[in-house]
């Protein structure tokens, strides 16, 4: 196990130095003038060589990349060149949104998909199981942004004066405050600290931070907010999820073991459930794991129609407007939290069955 | 009796695709998804025929007596369903610059197939030649190809074909491109594992002896025989693309207006879709409706080209 480690782990090298490369080098391939795009078309030549210089951009190519590469492993983003602010501290602040997205749009995707795949093959080739597969279909055929316009049409303006409405965009109404975790825990922390940042993050986080300390009302008008990007952002995956899940249950239940469990005379429920399921779900999670990128794809969409500003948005509008530390330091965040998640996959994979370690 | 005789016949041979077109036929929901993409091309290749208007004309460039006082965004008008007959007949209505949405949304069929075949066609032959190359010389040569792969894999896909359509300007073309690009990996390692899989049978072995030229032993020999698992994933691929595409649109990096393509239609439309959802609604049926039959054909294909699964 540990020798499958060490290999995984030095398999990922090459690909972080080229995550860094590649971040690096789409930077600088953004068309247009970093300075006018930030300054306004009116800067001089002067106030632009200027510019240049401060910001480094006026040594050699690979100089530049030594430079970055330097900052990089002493942790530092860089400064937004659009907001004037350190990167860091504006990845705490819009992480926070898309992360809270993600995990709730994942969880919808699990708690509804294995469900359904597990009804699915559980009344195998009936009129449940072709009308849950069709369904699947569908769901993974949706474009997300079409999906969540309509799920804000229905819920917004359909069902506006029914207990079901739920608002269609926002993190939260407009009124509604909820205090940093640093005021409510009365922490003093210095600003530009990683403490600061780290407690920023979960502060920015709505529904944990209402969770800890204990703003129910507050909590619920941030659930309330999330359902309907969750819901549009969590189908794809739902139905991934429901497919993976009936084909892995119908491949195992078709094993010796499976016809052992039967022969005893247990019910057939328990069987699918306790003897079945279990080994089946092995794929499964391998298939949750990589929805990680879709997720974070499908972000810049949900979060352009719900109204959040997380980092699908953010990035963006940073490309848009050639923003390009911001550009740089989040693909390269997004990039290897990626890799990192493959990496864990990978190994609770090997972990789990001996066969992969000795391939 | 007759069963007889036919049965001391030599059964009559039969090839693998013969085989998998028998089964592909008999699958309800590949069925399904035929049906639905022949009527996508159907409405591709006879778009002027079908539309009833100029998907590019506005209705208020067109004579008074024949606009007969239509407003924006007006909501679908059909006679037959009970629309008087005193207004103009609009099948799904009219959008924000007053033109025939029921014939943007028929042309919008071309755009959606030819971005699908073209992006996935070029992602298929480079990375084919990619996951080739590499799966047959092996050692450093497979290692860098593949390394490149991964790091193309480690950006979620989208956001990589955003970038790139930055850098490249945005537009049809350059969508249709960055799209491909984002997909190269995919085929490439499908390519490789059949490439190294068939490398090592016995034929390959047969060929090598008669002194083959490597790059004949893999065009010639290998490649034809690494086809079917291309042929499973390119048609999934098409459905990914074109949603992947649909989404370039609609963030308005893609086809640009008035273009009548289905995510440039929807993106354009977005923040009409509390007071008129229909201008959201029938683009977005269509895309949903293309990318789940090619959904089904693939999985059809996948289930028929199989030769693990018994029938």
């Amino acid at each position: 196990m540990t020798s499958y480690i060490l290999r995984r782990l030095l398999l990922t090298l090459p690909v972080l130095l080229g995550i860094l490369f590649a971040t690096f080098a789409l930077a600088r391939l953004l068309p247009g003038d970093p300075c006018r795009a930030v300054l306004g078309e009116h800067a001089t030549d002067q106030i632009c060589d200027a510019f240049m210089a401060r910001h480094g951009l006026d040594k050699p190519i690979p100089t530049q990349f030594i430079i970055y590469l330097g900052e990089i492993a002493r942790g530092d983003l860089g400064t937004s060149l659009r907001f004037q602010r350190p990167v860091t501290r504006l990845l705490a602040e819009r992480l926070s949104v898309t992360v809270e997205l993600s995990l709730s749009a994942l969880t919808f995707a699990v708690i509804v998909g294995i469900p359904l795949g597990l009804i699915s093959a559980y009344w195998r080739n009936s009129p449940i199981d072709v009308g849950t597969m069709l369904l699947a279909n569908v769901g993974v055929s949706m474009p997300v942004f079409w999906l969540g316009l309509m799920l804000a049409y229905l819920f917004a303006v359909l069902l506006r004066d029914t207990p079901l409405w739920l608002p269609p965009s926002g993190g939260m109404s407009s009124g509604i405050y909820l205090p940093p975790l640093q005021e409510a825990w009365n922490l003093s922390l210095s600003r530009d600290t990683f403490a600061y940042d780290l407690v920023a993050f979960f502060s920015n986080i709505n529904t944990f931070n209402a969770l800890v300390t204990g703003h129910w009302a507050e909590l619920w008008d941030a659930i309330k907010h999330l359902i309907l990007p969750s819901v549009a952002l969590g189908t794809i995956p739902m139905s991934i999820i429901a497919r993976m899940t009936r084909s892995s249950l119908l491949e195992v239940l078709g094993l010796d073991y499976i016809r052992v469990a039967r022969a005893k005379g247990l019910h057939e429920l328990g069987v699918v459930l306790k003897h079945g399921l279990r080994n089946a779900l092995l794929p499964v999670v391998t298939i949750i794991g990589l929805q990680l990128g879709y997720l974070l794809g499908g972000a810049v969409l949900t979060e352009t129609i719900f109204g959040l500003t997380g980092v699908g948005k953010t990035l963006y509008d940073a490309i848009t407007s050639r923003d390009y530390v911001v550009v740089q330091a989040f693909t390269l965040v997004i990039a290897i939290g990626f890799v990192v998640v493959n990496l864990i996959v990978d190994l609770s994979y090997a972990f789990l069955d001996p066969r992969v370690r000795l391939e | 009796m007759r069963r007889n005789i036919r049965s001391s016949r030599p059964r009559k041979s039969s090839s693998l695709w013969q085989d998998a077109m028998r089964y592909l036929f008999r699958q309800r929901s590949a069925i399904l998804g035929m049906i639905i993409l022949g009527i996508m091309v159907l409405m591709a290749t006879f778009a002027p025929f079908i539309a009833t208007h100029d998907p590019r004309l506005s209705m208020l460039d067109v004579p008074e007596e024949v606009a007969m006082g239509v407003q924006r965004r007006m909501p679908p008008c059909i006679h037959l369903l009970g629309c008087p007959r005193d207004q103009p007949q609009h099948i799904l209505g009219l959008d924000s610059n007053v033109r025939d949405l029921f014939s943007r949304v028929i042309y919008g069929s071309r755009y959606s197939l030819y971005i699908g075949f073209a992006s996935v066609g070029f992602a298929i032959v480079i990375g084919s030649l990619l996951g080739a190359v590499g799966g047959y010389a092996g050692g450093w040569v497979d290692n860098v190809i593949m390394r490149i792969m991964d790091v193309l894999l480690a950006f979620p896909a989208l956001l990589l074909a955003i970038a790139i359509v930055t850098v490249l300007g945005p537009g049809l073309v350059n969508a249709l491109l960055a799209i491909g690009i984002v997909s190269i990996p995919a085929y490439a390692r499908v390519m490789r594992a059949s490439v190294i899989s068939i490398k090592e049978r016995d034929f390959v072995t047969a060929d090598r002896a008669l002194g083959f030229s490597p790059s004949r032993i893999l065009f010639r020999r290998i490649l034809p025989n690494a086809m079917t698992p291309m042929i499973v994933q390119g048609t999934l691929g098409i459905a990914t693309a074109i949603l992947d595409a649909a989404a370039l649109s609609f963030l308005g990096l893609g086809a640009q207006p008035p273009t009548p393509e289905w995510g440039t239609m929807l993106g354009a439309e977005r923040n009409q879709v509390f007071t008129s959802p229909h201008l959201v609604f029938f683009p977005g049926l269509m895309i949903m409706l293309v990318v789940l039959s090619f959904n089904l054909l693939g999985d059809g294909l996948r289930d028929a080209l199989d030769p693990r699964l018994n029938r």
